[in-house]
């Protein structure tokens, strides 16, 4: 019984009777290995590959965030000098004492010239709010239009009469007027 | 027998081994359960403390400009300079780099850096510069940390108006307290993780939330203006040895304050180093008796009640008795038959107290209390006081306060009070409330402040016929306060000093408040000279200081001389 089964045993393992098919099951079982063995290779791969991208492009991003973040800040600390260096150059007491330096002395007299046709200024620098016991009063908005309208045309009339003077002045050459007299 | 002894031997042996790893398990089991349950967050704080980065960023504070964008009050950085001594190779060299620097003894910059401590600060409010320049260096273990500080770029200009700004970035006094909350903007923090030597892991946790920053200001201020009346009260001050003063100058159209000066003041950035009663704003805060240039008041009440017409006479005894109290002119004489606008001229005590007293309590309150006065004007600056103002019904009013309140005497105003009241005058008889913020701004818009009116005071005739009687009055009386070429409304004041028990012999308060042109102001201006030494009188020491100050306003605000103006149209 023992010898039987050792031979039969023997037999298998020698692969007498069955040897092309276990070999045939082998082959066929190495190929879907393979393959599987394969494309889960290319899978890790593939997934690895695209964890280290992200996260080389995470650290290059995350390193650019915070080096722009330092440039900001350093930048926000440049704006707050400049701005201190244009307000230490416009502080008065200096601007006074450079002037005085450069020979300049505060107005003794001052004298103004009356120039006829000049246009109005406007008299509303902005639109004016009264408030009445919470009522509001604004200025009436057509009434501001119309005004404005005025001023408007008053300025219009006073370009035209500058730009035909320029006009003249332009159109006749110096020397051409003698010229025309001339005999 | 033999045969069971080593089993059992065995059996003995691996109970006594099981025992063990038992026990082993149980004190592991333990010690998880202590590092992970009881003193889980300990030991996470611990980590996190290791590993983990935080820190507040602090915002910048609006800019303060004036009216024409020239900065007033402005964020700067200075930096902390800090050390974590086990992180840092070379401390000689450390110290040898950074004593000049720091204007530090290198011994005191070595011994910190040896204390073996983690952290220690080896020097705070470092210039911006300096900061820099050690940053630059990139030395391991030294930590650079910028801090924002304030700074009035004008020195002490305007420090009642802008007031100061506190080490944590809270504004006390002025602009800077009133509009806290707009300027001082909202911190951002930063959150991330960092490896054993310090540096930041950037593909580890990283948070950042930007600080907000405060929103700016530009101010109704006009910094020359300021400049200018600063320089005239000093030198009115010196002048007349006076010990303090007031001089505010306001648009009436608008309620817009020019410039706000009082004396003595202080420099903000040195806030800690003064005494704490220079931080209170006197034309805001400070209570004085007003004097004559109060009769503006109560004329402008007697003429729109219709009491009185400018033209209106009465006889003047030199004395008049109200409540049971004689009151006489500040010359002690009768001045005989004299009209309403003379009474103003002359400054007549017993021609106010006529007025008044023709008006009636009821009246005569109705219209004070309408001019704004035991009240806040409500004006953007911090600390504003109400004065004090007694009124029939209140315990404390007399009989007699009817008389004395008609030329200023028995309550007590602010100059911004006196201002805001005369301005109404000049401003056809509408108040406008007084501001000192023009517009707010920020990175997207520009949020201009609209003037606002109070209330009608009294009719625009009662104001012109007021103001055409305060340009006779300088015309007459006051030729120090007079400039060639321009009319000028206004009228002076000199108020006697209260002290317990009466009013002090020799103090005064010398004022003037005038306004030009009168037909349409531009201006407005309060001068009060405090406790004069060398005259009393507000016609001889503050009209002077007012022409001074008016004179250089027509040129500054380009306004021609009258003749000029009525030529032009």
């Amino acid at each position: 019984m023992i010898t039987s089964r050792s031979s039969s045993l023997f037999h298998r393992l020698r692969g007498d009777s069955a040897e092309g098919s276990i070999e045939k099951g082998v082959g066929s079982l190495d190929a879907s290995t393979a393959i599987g063995s394969l494309l889960i290779l290319i899978l890790v791969s593939l997934l690895g590959w695209l964890y280290l991208t992200q996260a080389s492009q995470v650290t290059t991003t995350g390193y650019r965030i915070y080096e722009l973040e330092r440039e900001r800040a350093r930048l926000q600390r440049e704006n707050a000098k400049l701005m201190l260096e244009i307000a230490e150059l416009e502080r008065l007491e200096d601007v006074e004492a450079r002037a005085r330096q450069l020979g300049f002395v505060p107005p003794q007299q001052v004298e103004y010239l009356v120039v006829t046709d000049y246009p109005p200024d406007h008299p509303l620098s902005g639109q004016l709010v009264a408030t009445f016991g919470g009522e509001n009063l604004a200025l009436n908005s057509s009434q501001q239009k119309t005004e404005n309208e005025a001023v408007g045309a008053a300025l219009a009339v006073w370009w035209e009469k500058l730009i035909s003077q320029f006009n003249i002045w332009i159109t006749v050459q110096p020397g051409s007027a003698m010229a025309e007299g001339t005999p | 027998m033999s045969a069971e002894e080593p089993e059992g031997k065995s059996l003995r042996r691996i109970t006594f081994l099981s025992a063990v790893l038992f026990a082993f398990m149980l004190i592991n089991v333990g010690q998880l359960f202590r590092w992970q349950v009881l003193e889980y967050d300990y030991l996470l704080g611990l980590a996190k403390a290791e590993h983990d980065w935080y820190m507040e960023i602090a915002p910048l504070r609006g800019t303060i400009r004036d009216r024409n964008g020239h900065i007033l009050a402005l964020d700067i950085f200075e930096f902390e300079i800090t050390a974590a001594p086990p992180m840092i190779a070379n401390p000689e060299e450390a110290a040898d780099r950074l004593a000049p620097l720091l204007s530090r003894p290198r011994d005191e910059i070595l011994a910190l850096l040896n204390s073996g401590q983690p952290h220690v600060r080896l020097a705070r409010r470092v210039p911006q510069q300096i900061g820099e320049t050690i940053e630059s260096w990139g030395l391991r273990g030294i930590g650079v940390e910028p801090r924002p500080k304030r700074m009035c770029a004008e020195n002490n200009l305007a420090a009642h108006v802008l007031g100061f700004v506190n080490e944590t970035n809270n504004g006390y006094y002025g602009v800077e307290g009133y509009y806290n909350q707009i300027l001082k903007g909202q911190a951002g923090e930063g959150q991330g993780e960092r490896d054993p030597a310090g540096n930041y892991i950037p593909i580890g946790f990283y948070r950042l939330a930007p600080p907000q920053n405060g929103r700016d200001l530009i101010l109704t201020i006009d910094r020359t203006i300021q400049y200018m009346v600063e320089e005239e009260l000093e030198k009115a001050i010196a002048r007349y040895g006076a010990e303090s003063g007031t001089i505010i100058v306001m648009e009436p159209q608008t309620g817009s304050i020019l410039a706000m000066a009082s004396y003595p003041s202080y420099d903000p950035d040195r806030f800690a180093d003064t005494p704490a009663e220079l931080f209170v704003n006197p034309s805001v805060s400070a209570h004085y008796e007003p004097g004559s240039v109060f009769k503006i008041i109560t004329m402008a009440a007697g003429l729109d009640a219709g009491v009185v017409t400018p033209q209106s006479t009465f006889y003047d005894s030199g004395s008049i008795e109200v409540g049971g109290r004689t009151i006489m002119n500040w010359d002690r004489l009768g001045h005989g038959l004299v009209t309403m606008t003379d009474v103003l001229a002359q400054s007549l005590n017993v021609g106010a107290a006529y007025v008044s007293t023709t008006m009636g309590r009821e009246r005569f309150y109705t219209y004070v209390r309408r001019f704004g006065f035991g009240r806040i004007t409500e004006v953007d600056l911090a600390s504003e006081g109400p004065g004090r103002l007694r009124l029939p019904g209140d315990g404390e009013w007399h009989e007699s306060d009817l008389g004395t309140n008609s030329f200023g005497q028995g309550l007590a105003v602010t100059p911004l009070q006196m201002i805001s009241a005369v301005a109404a005058v000049a401003n056809d008889g509408l108040m406008m409330k007084p501001h000192v913020l023009e517009k707010i701004v920020d990175d997207q818009h520009v949020s201009p402040i609209q003037p606002v009116a109070v209330r009608r005071v009294v009719s625009p005739q009662t104001a012109e016929q007021l103001t055409s009687m305060l340009v006779e009055a300088v015309q007459k009386e006051t030729d120090l306060a007079a400039v060639p070429g321009y009319k000028i409304a206004g009228k002076t004041g000199t108020a006697q000093v209260p002290i317990p028990g009466g009013y002090h012999p020799s103090w005064t308060i010398a004022s003037f408040i005038g306004y030009a042109p009168p037909e349409d102001p531009a201006f407005i201006v309060l001068v009060n000279i405090d406790k004069p030494v060398v005259e009393p009188w507000g016609s001889k020491v503050a009209a002077p200081v007012f022409k001074a100050v008016a004179e250089q306003l027509f040129v500054l605000l380009g306004i021609p001389p009258d003749e000029a103006r009525t030529i032009g149209g």
